[in-house]
């Protein structure tokens, strides 16, 4: 879908919201509940008209933004890979002892069994957070320009329609495309970057399960979600602040 | 796309067709009950508020044709 089709139709949209303000301006029906909605609709179209005449403004100031933020999208989506490359390691290497430990006889029956099993599936719900969190990068690095399309063209819709999502849509793509490549940045800050900690040779168990695993807790769930639950509360904001009423993230981000 | 483009600017313009018409016959109900011999204010202040209604209304309608039409031929150019 081209980006400046969804424009060309938010500018109609626009036209239509504000000629529909100065019709019911017009009506000679003294019934307030029918008449509040004309300067309404007249000052929601100027504002859709503004918007999709800023568009192109808006995407160079989020592009300026990164660039005094020192964002840089192919390291971001390299270190997530290379974050997904080093769970699947600790994974084999799990897995590898696992099968050693029950491939002997009666080696179900070893008190180390429990804890493996364990680990193995808390790497797994690492692997698919860390998965998830490709999926929302791919998405918003990928489509910025149309879900800020969109958001403008739901911000159109007369009589308040797509106002609330369009305005959720609007600070989602700004603020996540700004935030989202700053979060090794951010897990540096409190140095619990996985790929930055110096974790001693895991080759023994008692290495994976008191440094290897808390520090991939640390590291891949608790604060990238205290981070995406920052970026949350600021694209609420922002979809508030355009949108003028009750915002809320377009897609769930609370994946634990 | 087209056709969804085409539909929204073929209702934009139907509204504001209705809407000229709109004021024109707000503007003249407006006058008839401000000017009736009904010794009754409510009645004239009514008319009054469809004449400033409506005149408000026709402003905003010149207006939003101009910078419409405006926007739509500097989009145009590109």
């Amino acid at each position: 879908m081209n980006v400046f089709e969804i424009l060309a139709i938010s500018q109609d949209l626009a036209g239509l919201t504000y000629f529909l303000g100065t019709l019911l301006m017009a009506v000679p029906i003294p019934v307030y509940g029918v008449k509040k909605w004309g300067p309404r609709l007249v000052i929601d179209g100027i504002y859709s008209s503004v918007l999709v005449n800023l568009y192109e403004t808006l995407i160079a100031i989020i592009a300026q933004l990164g660039s005094y933020l020192g964002i840089n999208w192919s390291y971001y989506m390299n270190w997530l890979y290379q974050l997904l490359t080093g769970e699947l390691q600790v994974y084999t290497l799990l897995r590898t002892l696992y099968t050693t430990i029950t491939s002997f006889p009666y080696g179900g029956i070893n008190p180390i069994v429990g804890p493996l099993s364990l680990f193995l599936s808390m790497i797994s719900g690492f692997m698919s957070i860390t998965g998830t969190l490709i999926v929302i990068s791919q998405l918003v690095y990928n489509y910025v320009g149309l879900i800020l399309a969109l958001g403008i063209l739901l911000i159109s819709i007369p009589f308040r329609v797509g106002r609330s999502i369009g305005g959720s849509f609007i600070g989602f793509s700004i603020v996540f495309y700004i935030g989202l490549p700053l979060l090794p940045s951010f897990l540096s800050a409190f140095n619990v970057n996985v790929l930055q900690n110096t974790v001693n040779s895991a080759d023994n168990l008692t290495v994976l399960a008191t440094q290897v695993i808390p520090a991939y807790i640390e590291g891949t769930i608790l604060m990238p979600l205290v981070y995406i639950g920052i970026l949350t509360s600021l694209s609420i904001g922002i979809g508030s602040a355009i949108s003028g009423s009750y915002s809320r993230l377009p897609i769930p981000v609370d994946f634990l | 796309m087209a056709g969804v483009e085409s539909f929204i600017q073929q209702l934009t313009t139907q509204v504001t067709e209705i809407s000229w018409s709109v004021f024109i016959l707000a503007w003249a109900i407006g006058w008839a009950l401000r000017g009736s011999p009904i010794p009754i204010f409510k009645v004239k202040r009514t008319g009054q508020d469809f004449i400033e209604d409506a005149i408000m209304a026709a402003f905003w309608l010149a207006l939003g044709t101009t910078v419409f039409a405006l926007i739509s031929y500097i989009a145009g150019q590109f």
